[in-house]
């Protein structure tokens, strides 16, 4: 296989080791005798090589955080409209929950304190009186 | 697999920051496409990473980084192809942003400042090649065009390009 014509496109191909070994030879056969060839290899094996070897560059600062800003600011009416709705649903459960308990009053509470305790921990007293007030 | 392979999605973003900024700037060819599309496909791997098969994360990444910019370019249809002008020159219109100054001044700027003038089809098929490292078949691929004519856009991108250079950014 050879080139009659240049080889054009082909060149980077052969340069980047995308053409077969057959491609190859006929390059490289054709580059032995055409000198505007091998100044276009030469060329575009430059540009090629600066392409390659810019550097890499930095992330501004910011674009990662504005990506995280961005999807908390999506997620988060779902959140309270979360939260709103589980409210919502315990509100109800507990006024439809049946009371089947009445609640102790104060005054229960103390007594059943004192009788626990034997007296004030403190001055070691006997327990007092509950206050009539508290016994309601 | 084990589970444990796969990043999270913030050790992606914080470990390959970089490398998708990189090719998002050669892609789109100023600092403030390349972020937006940086944030584009920082928004897809979150939706995505559970479906992310462990092997080159950085292929994954630029393949990700390639679709969101061709829809991109799709949706917008922004710059139709076109041939570059004969007297490529170095001035770009308009000012550049503190972005792109501050980039220009780290990259190698004349190389860059011809890349980004390049016509889109041609700088997207020198990127892949260059920038990324995909063969010719993966950029065909990608690009759903014949390995004929990736292999002719990498040609003539690069003949631009050395034609840029030697004319006025060099």
């Amino acid at each position: 296989m050879t080139f009659a014509e240049h080889p054009g496109d082909l060149l980077s191909a052969y340069i980047d080791g995308e053409l077969s070994a057959g491609e190859t030879a006929a390059i490289e056969g054709h580059l032995v005798g055409c000198p505007a060839c091998r100044d276009e290899l030469t060329a575009t094996s430059w540009a090629r090589q600066a392409m390659r070897r810019l550097p890499e560059l930095e992330l501004p600062f910011g674009v990662v955080e504005r990506v995280l800003a961005r999807e908390r600011a999506k997620f988060l009416p779902v959140a309270w409209a979360g939260a709103a709705a589980a409210a919502v649903a315990l509100a109800f459960l507990s006024l439809a929950a049946p009371q089947s308990a009445t609640p102790p009053t104060v005054g229960r509470m103390v007594q059943v304190h004192a009788a626990s305790t034997g007296g004030d921990p403190v001055s070691g007293l006997a327990p007092v009186a509950v206050p009539a007030s508290f016994s309601k | 697999m084990a589970e444990e392979d796969i990043p999270t999605w913030e050790e992606v973003a914080r470990r390959y920051g970089r490398f998708l900024y990189s090719v998002a700037y050669r892609l789109t060819g100023n600092a403030d496409d390349a972020q937006d599309l940086v944030q584009e496909v920082l928004l897809r791997v979150r939706r995505g990473l559970s479906s992310y098969q462990p092997g080159s994360m950085e292929g994954w990444l630029s393949r990700i980084a390639t679709n969101a910019f061709l829809d991109d370019v799709r949706r917008r249809n922004r710059r139709p192809v076109e041939l570059l002008p004969e007297d490529l020159d170095r001035s770009a219109p308009g000012a550049p942003s503190a972005d792109e100054a501050l980039a220009a001044a780290v990259l190698s700027d004349d190389v860059q400042t011809a890349l980004s003038r390049l016509p889109e089809e041609f700088r997207v098929a020198v990127v892949l090649c260059d920038v990324v490292g995909l063969s010719y078949a993966e950029i065909a691929d990608r690009l759903g065009v014949p390995t004929g004519t990736v292999r002719s856009r990498i040609h003539r991108g690069r003949t631009m390009l050395r034609h840029a250079l030697a004319g006025g950014a060099r």
